[in-house]
């Protein structure tokens, strides 16, 4: 009996120790903030932000390497020859392979999105805060509102019909369906818009490289102009030309990052790196190991047009060239180069183009001869549309070159991509939209129909 | 074998027969004598045999000749008794008594199992439990535990992942029971510590080399330090380690100390590994040949960049490329020493061993393993205070190249020399990659490892005992990957400035503190045992990554001081606690009925506050039919036993923190600040996933022990399936959290069998087989066809299986591959991937046999698999690119070979082939019969009694491992089934002395 009283006790014991929960109770970890904190706290919500361009400058379409528009749209048309044997993506899209199940539309797709979230993360997080500065509020959200824009708009040019993703619920977006390319264009501009406002002149990253006032007037530059609205398309570029304080830079300046025609740059993770354009474009020996400038590219410059000296660079024998607008493809002392995602150059385009749709001949001619002057390159005097729009697509083919896709985006808007069938033979006409990747449309049957022809 | 295991089942059972014997009361006597002799076997003197008079505690054990002496009144009766022997009774008459022992065969039946927290005999057990032993372990030239499992056991199916030294392996206790991979994993216990299940190794640094990074945890253990493993499967087994146990428990218990004598032992193995089997490949001729085709049927010429074809290259040169990378000899050593002694109630033994591997690459490689090793046991003078220490400490050393060289082998075969003629790497004028140069890409392990625990055990009296076991580990682990600008070819002008270091520092430490209280009381009819006790378990750990740019030299490359820029990449640490309470109950009535209780409320912190708790249980019975009144004259019939369990289980495998929403750091610094990004979607709500287990099974014995078999049946179901819910891109992210109302049923048949052909004092024989058919089924799975998984999964099929399009062959008019367009909409997508390919084994098993004749013993384990996995061509790229291939791809489609296997050769430019091969791919005609029937360890050793003293002992032995495989898979290894180093055979040679 005494034993089992023993037992017993023990027993209640034993059972006394569930009582421990406490002991269940572990400390978070060092490097993870809870969400509240991060919007409660002017300078963890700026973090928040900045993982944002982090990320634009890593992945997606605004990415310097090869699985960014820059070099994929580059070999996509007619700019690069890849010329490796192996399969990378980029190769895939030069050979005019795509898929719904290739990887580098894949990744431009959910990368782009991952961003997107991160972006309506702040958007929510700093209109919930209560102690974050109005000052801060303004700029994180203007500049968050303004980058969802231009990724959408990227997106809907590349793969037509999309979702606009307008919050972080994902029972909500899981099931989102698409949007027209008209409404997205839309969605975009009214972003871009509020941006705008929400943004005030003052530059908060003295060297451009979060997105400000201008940079945000030149995207919506840009925007009119494919959405073919030429006046508005025209007052925001020359809103830019003439209050934005940058000029046109020499064209040995002009990927420099204190270039004076930057209106938003990118900037590499460590003092001493350079771009990632460089690095994916720069080889030193014949053969190229990877891909190479098309010779349609090179014979399309005029001649004595002092941006193929300068931007475009013969390796060995004189077969293979590279694209040469940014030079530094290793670590400098200090870094010497940024990634340009928009430049003043381009508001001189956008303007000579709304102009030449306006019969405005004075201002298209004055801003192409801006340019073409700065290339070393006789003046034009141009009176007649036609002739302005070839000339004008032709700048914009040697001036942008293997930027992010310029090339594609506009032989798209022109309904010019067939001429592509003249360097590939194989081109189709549903090559205009890359297909959406097949993983999303299982996930989500939303997204269907597939774009036509994939 | 049996003398191994004797040295770890004396020791409790001694204690088990002394306490037994203090319980006894002592009869006075009048006239005494002093009785003595020596107690042998059939090969010579036996030490540590128990000496009484019997039904008295007076007694004594033999010394280390086998002699003994001792105070006995005459005409009482003298016991002799050892494990394993039948006892027998005299009665004293003269002062000496020279007894033979006679061993007996039907030792099984005392044979104790491990189960945990407590031990059971294993003809008395209610779970199912398999074991290796000492012996088996010891006869594989094998640096890991877990490869000397293989085949070995039935319902354990375990995968080696890779051929170099110091990776990882596979292993599935009867089944995946969760739709996660990572949510398979099953429990390590060594001497009573959890052991962390996860790869010892940052994934983002070694997975290169080693296949997903998986190093085994249980490389820091010395094989030849284990006494035994025990895997424990059902749920009457593993419920009391209650939710770490849904996927079954792996125990392992290491050698203990020996009361009874002294003795040093040397032994030393070296042995070579080479690749078993070369893949045939397309010589330089047929390569060439294929190449141009391909170009032909591109309608294209080759370019300056085809200089496999262009005449850069050549023809003449015809390298076999699995020489040059894969055919080096590994040469491996490896020494220990031990030393072992005791005296009375106190026993030691201490261990060290160095190991040392090299591989099968080019290049300087290898691996380095130094083990040191120590337990301690005593018992106090009163018998009621036990104590027991262990200290295991290890450090490993491996120094690989970055990247596994496996997949080079398809390098073109007139692909030119690696060296030029001054010996210096070979760029051809810049036409060749050189592969060597990833040589000088290198991958560093080092990793320092302790275990410690202590077992206290108090008797409050004969029926009440309380305990106390404490452990801890702790692991330091630095990894570095190098990528100097050596790697490239110089011509890209690249200097240290391009050179990269990563490297990682991990650390990893764990305590647990287990207080116990048993009780237990014999009647003559029934006999209880139960055991109430608790767990606290803490496992920390922290990770600390970087990568460095820019280096001034690369001669400082393993300094990221070193380095111009350094990137911390990661510098997080994580918690994970545990506790429990449990209770067993352990009820025998008349010795032939068992019953066998478990209950448990385990928490985890891997859940929301409101979810942390569940219970859990199982019951378990044993019926020993055999020893009924019905069966009690079937001599044919020595042992029969019926046993089943039920229980319910638990799953909390899936990572720390997921329930929180929270920011992490990001990598890298944006204009002056370090970013922050949000690191998932937030769902605080899900909790445990369920695992409920059923299993039956007989165990019979015939012919006196001669033959032994046992048949089991299982059925697991696995419930609540916590999942990341795959999520469209849309969402930001890949997947939520969260539980899924799935159920994934693992049912099975095992069968062992242990037949004693021969059993003669000289000659004996004996084998053991075991034969598993195991069977996943996804079983439920609500609205699987809208969900995110309806082309991952379908109802009624393994949850291994891989959803392909229906491969129809080669089209003869197109030379493309087809296949079926299932719903006839025109066009091959995702919908048209309806054929089910099972890659979960048919079955397998192992038969090992073991041969003694005097003073040799030869042994052998055969390991078999029935399975399905990816043909060789899986791995290639579409044939006609600049990459060697397969000889079955030979027959490739042409206008004069219509009805070829394979599709016409291209160079990428024909997209509709390059389209057709990734459906070739994604379809059943890829998959081909991965079986296999592999000698997998062979054994021949000697015996050498130095001067007839059974103490001073030379074994000489010649080892060998996967020594020859029967298989129709035509690539390297169906094992491995893959783009790394298949694993190697081995030959080994070796000798132990003992003195």
């Amino acid at each position: 009996m005494k034993r089992l009283i023993i037992l017993a006790c023990m027993l209640i014991g034993i059972l006394h120790l569930v009582g421990c929960e406490d002991f269940l109770e572990v400390p978070a970890p060092k490097d993870q903030i809870d969400i509240d904190k991060v919007f409660n706290d002017d300078k963890m919500a700026t973090s928040a932000l900045m993982q944002v361009y982090t990320d634009l400058r890593n992945n997606g379409f605004l990415c310097g390497s090869r699985g960014g528009t820059g070099f994929l749209l580059a070999c996509y048309t007619d700019e690069l020859e890849a010329t490796t044997t192996q399969m990378p993506d980029f190769r895939v899209f030069y050979l005019g392979n795509v898929n719904a199940t290739n990887s580098g539309a894949g990744l431009l797709w959910k990368n782009t999105y991952k961003q997107i979230y991160m972006l309506n993360n702040i958007i929510e997080g700093v209109d919930k805060s209560e102690v974050i500065s109005e000052k801060t509020k303004n700029q994180l959200k203007g500049e968050a509102i303004a980058l969802r824009g231009i990724l959408h708009f990227y997106l809907t040019q590349t793969f037509a019909e999309i979702p606009y993703v307008f919050t972080t619920d994902f029972r909500w977006n899981t099931t989102i369906g698409k949007q027209s390319v008209s409404q997205v264009m839309q969605n975009a501009i009214d972003d871009l818009l509020i941006a705008e406002q929400l943004l005030n002149e003052e530059i908060t990253s003295f060297e451009k490289v979060r997105i400000n006032k201008y940079a945000v007037k030149g995207f919506l530059a840009r925007m009119y102009l494919y959405a073919e609205n030429w006046n508005e398309a025209q007052k925001y570029a020359l809103d830019v030309i003439t209050h934005s304080g940058t000029s046109l830079a020499a064209l040995d300046q002009v990927f420099l990052k204190e270039s004076t025609s930057t209106l938003w740059q990118l900037k590499p993770d460590a003092e001493g790196k350079n771009t990632y354009e460089a690095e994916a474009h720069i080889f030193i020996s014949e053969p190229a190991p990877q891909a190479k400038l098309q010779n349609a590219l090179i014979a399309s410059f005029e001649p004595n047009d002092l941006r193929k000296e300068l931007w475009v660079k013969t390796v060995g024998t004189g077969n293979s060239a590279h694209a040469f607008k940014y030079k530094q493809r290793g670590a400098t002392a200090n870094s010497l180069e940024y990634s340009k995602i928009i430049r003043l150059e381009e508001m001189y385009l956008i303007t000579a183009e709304a102009a030449a749709y306006n019969n405005d001949w004075n201002l298209c001619n004055s801003m192409l001869n801006s340019l073409r002057s700065r290339a070393g390159l006789s003046e034009l005097e141009i009176l007649d549309k036609t002739v302005a729009l070839a000339k004008i697509k032709q700048e914009r083919r040697v001036e942008l070159f293997c930027e992010f896709g310029h090339r594609f985006y506009d032989l798209k808007r022109y309904s010019l991509l067939s001429e592509l069938t003249l360097v590939k033979p194989n081109w189709q006409n549903y090559f205009q939209n890359l297909p959406i990747p097949e993983a999303e449309l299982l996930l989500n049957p939303n997204l269907k129909p597939q774009n036509n022809g994939y | 074998m049996k003398k191994i295991t004797f040295t770890a089942l004396t020791v409790p059972l001694t204690y088990v027969l002394i306490l037994l014997l203090c319980s006894l009361k002592t009869y006075a006597q009048e006239k005494t004598l002093t009785l003595s002799g020596v107690v042998k076997d059939v090969n010579g003197p036996l030490a540590g045999v128990l000496v009484w008079q019997t039904d008295t505690e007076n007694g004594t054990q033999t010394n280390e000749l086998g002699f003994y002496t001792i105070q006995i009144p005459t005409n009482t009766q003298v016991t002799f008794d050892y494990l394993g022997y039948k006892p027998q009774t005299f009665i004293v008459k003269t002062s000496t008594l020279n007894v033979t022992l006679v061993a007996d065969e039907n030792t099984l039946d005392e044979m104790v199992i491990n189960a945990g927290y407590y031990t059971v005999k294993d003809k008395e057990r209610t779970g199912s439990i398999s074991k290796i032993t000492a012996k088996e372990i010891g006869q594989q030239p094998v640096a890991n535990p877990l490869a000397a499992m293989q085949g070995r056991m039935a319902g354990v199916n375990i995968t080696q992942n890779s051929g170099v030294p110091g990776g990882g392996f596979d292993i599935q206790i009867r089944g995946r029971n969760s739709l996660r991979t990572e949510g398979n994993a099953p429990l390590y216990i060594v001497d009573g510590v959890p052991f962390n299940a996860q790869p010892a190794s940052d994934a983002y640094v070694s997975s290169l080399v080693i296949p997903l990074g998986n190093i085994s945890p249980l490389n820091t253990i010395n094989p030849n330090d284990i006494e035994s493993i025990e895997i424990l499967k059902d749920a009457d087994a593993t419920a009391i380690y209650g939710s770490r146990g849904a996927n079954g428990v792996v125990l392992i218990t290491t050698k203990k100390g020996d009361n009874n004598r002294t003795s040093i032992a040397i032994q030393s193995v070296t042995s070579i590994s080479n690749l078993a089997n070369e893949m045939k490949l397309m010589n330089t001729q047929q390569y060439v040949k294929m190449r141009n085709d391909a170009f032909i049927n591109d309608g294209l010429t080759p370019t300056a960049y085809d200089y496999d074809v262009n005449g850069t290259w050549g023809d003449k040169r015809d390298t076999n490329w699995q020489k040059k990378f894969l055919g080096n000899t590994a040469v491996s050593q490896n020494t220990q020493f031990s030393f072992n002694g005791g005296s009375g109630k106190m026993n030691y033994l201490f261990s060290g061993s160095h190991r040392k591997d090299e591989t099968v690459f080019p290049g300087d490689f290898g691996y380095k393993r130094t083990n040191f090793f120590l337990v301690v046991n005593q018992i106090s003078k009163d018998d009621r205070f036990q104590f027991q220490a262990t200290v295991q400490n290890s450090n490993q050393k491996n120094n690989l190249m970055a990247y596994d060289f496996t997949n080079e082998l398809y390098l073109a075969p007139n692909a030119p020399d690696l060296y030029d003629a001054a010996g210096n790497l070979n760029w051809e004028n810049n036409t060749f990659e050189n592969p060597l140069a990833k040589l000088n890409a290198k991958f560093k392990y080092d990793s320092q490892n302790f275990l410690g625990n202590i077992m206290l055990k108090y008797k409050l009296s004969n029926s009440l005992q309380v305990s106390m076991s404490g452990g801890l580990t702790q692991g330091q682990t630095n990894e570095f990957r190098t990528a100097p600008a050596t790697v490239y070819n110089p011509a890209y002008g690249l200097t240290s400035e391009y050179s990269i270091l990563t490297s990682s520092k991990s650390s990893s430490n764990t305590w647990i503190l287990e207080p116990g209280i048993r009780w237990f009381q014999e009647g003559n009819i029934s006999k209880w045992d139960v055991f109430l006790g608790a767990t606290f378990e803490e496992r920390k750990q922290t990770i600390f990554r970087l990568d460095a740019f820019n280096f001034t030299s690369d001669d400082l490359i393993y300094n990221a001081a070193n380095a111009a820029t350094q990137q911390i990449l990661k510098d997080s640490d994580l918690a994970y606690r545990y506790h429990a309470v449990y209770a067993r109950v352990n009820y025998n009535l008349l010795d032939k009925y068992f019953f066998n209780a478990t209950a448990r409320r385990d928490g985890s912190s891997r859940f929301g506050n409101n979810n942390r708790f569940a219970n859990f249980g199982a019951l378990g019975f044993a019926w020993l039919f055999s020893r009924e009144d019905f069966l009690a004259d079937a001599s044919w019939l020595n042992f029969g036993k019926l046993r089943g369990s039920y229980g319910v289980t638990g799953s909390d495998l899936i990572g720390d923190y997921q329930y929180l929403n929270t920011y992490g750091i990001g990598s890298y610094p944006y204009d002056g600040l370090v970013g922050l990004e949000p690191l998932r979607l937030y769902n605080p709500d899900f909790s445990w996933e369920t695992n409920k287990k059923f299993e039956a099974a007989l165990e019979l014995e015939f012919f006196n022990g001669r033959v032994a078999t046992s048949i089991a049946h299982y059925r697991n179901r696995s419930s609540n399936q916590l999942v990341g819910i795959p999520l469209p891109g849309t969402t930001g992210f890949t997947s939520v959290q969260a539980n899924l109302n799935a159920t994934v049923e693992n049912t099975g048949w095992e069968f062992t069998l242990r037949p004693i052909l021969f059993s003669t004092p000289n000659f004996s024989w004996n084998l053991n087989i075991n034969l598993t058919f195991p069977k996943n089924e996804l079983i439920n799975f609500p609205n699987l066809e809208e969900s995110t998984y309806a082309n991952q999964f379908v109802i009624g099929e393994p949850i291994s299986i891989r959803k392909v399009y229906n491969y129809l062959g080669v089209n003869p008019e197109t030379g493309l591959y087809e296949v079926e367009d299932v719903n006839n909409d025109g066009v091959i997508n995702n919908s048209d991937r309806t054929a089910v390919v099972k890659l979960n084994p048919e079955f397998y098993g192992g038969v090992a046999s073991s041969i003694q004749y005097k003073s040799w013993s030869f042994d052998f384990l055969v390991q078999f698999v029935k399975q399905i996995g990816y043909s060789p061509d899986y791995n290639t790229n579409f044939l006609g690119s600049m990459q060697n291939q397969p000889t079955e791809l030979l027959d490739y489609w042409s206008p004069e070979n219509t009805t070829a296997k394979h599709q016409l050769p291209t160079t990428g430019a024909n997209g509709a082939a390059v389209q057709a091969n990734q459906y070739y791919k994604l379809s059943n005609g890829v998959f081909t019969n991965t079986s296999f029937v592999r000698l997998k360890n062979v054994q021949v050793a000697y015996n050498m009694n130095v001067n007839k003293d059974k103490n001073r002992q030379l074994k000489i032995f010649a080892q060998g491992q996967n020594l020859f495989t029967i298989t129709p898979y035509k690539g390297l290894d169906p094992e491995t089934n893959g783009g790394f180093l298949p694993v190697l055979r081995t030959f080994a040679l070796g000798f132990e002395f003992i003195f």
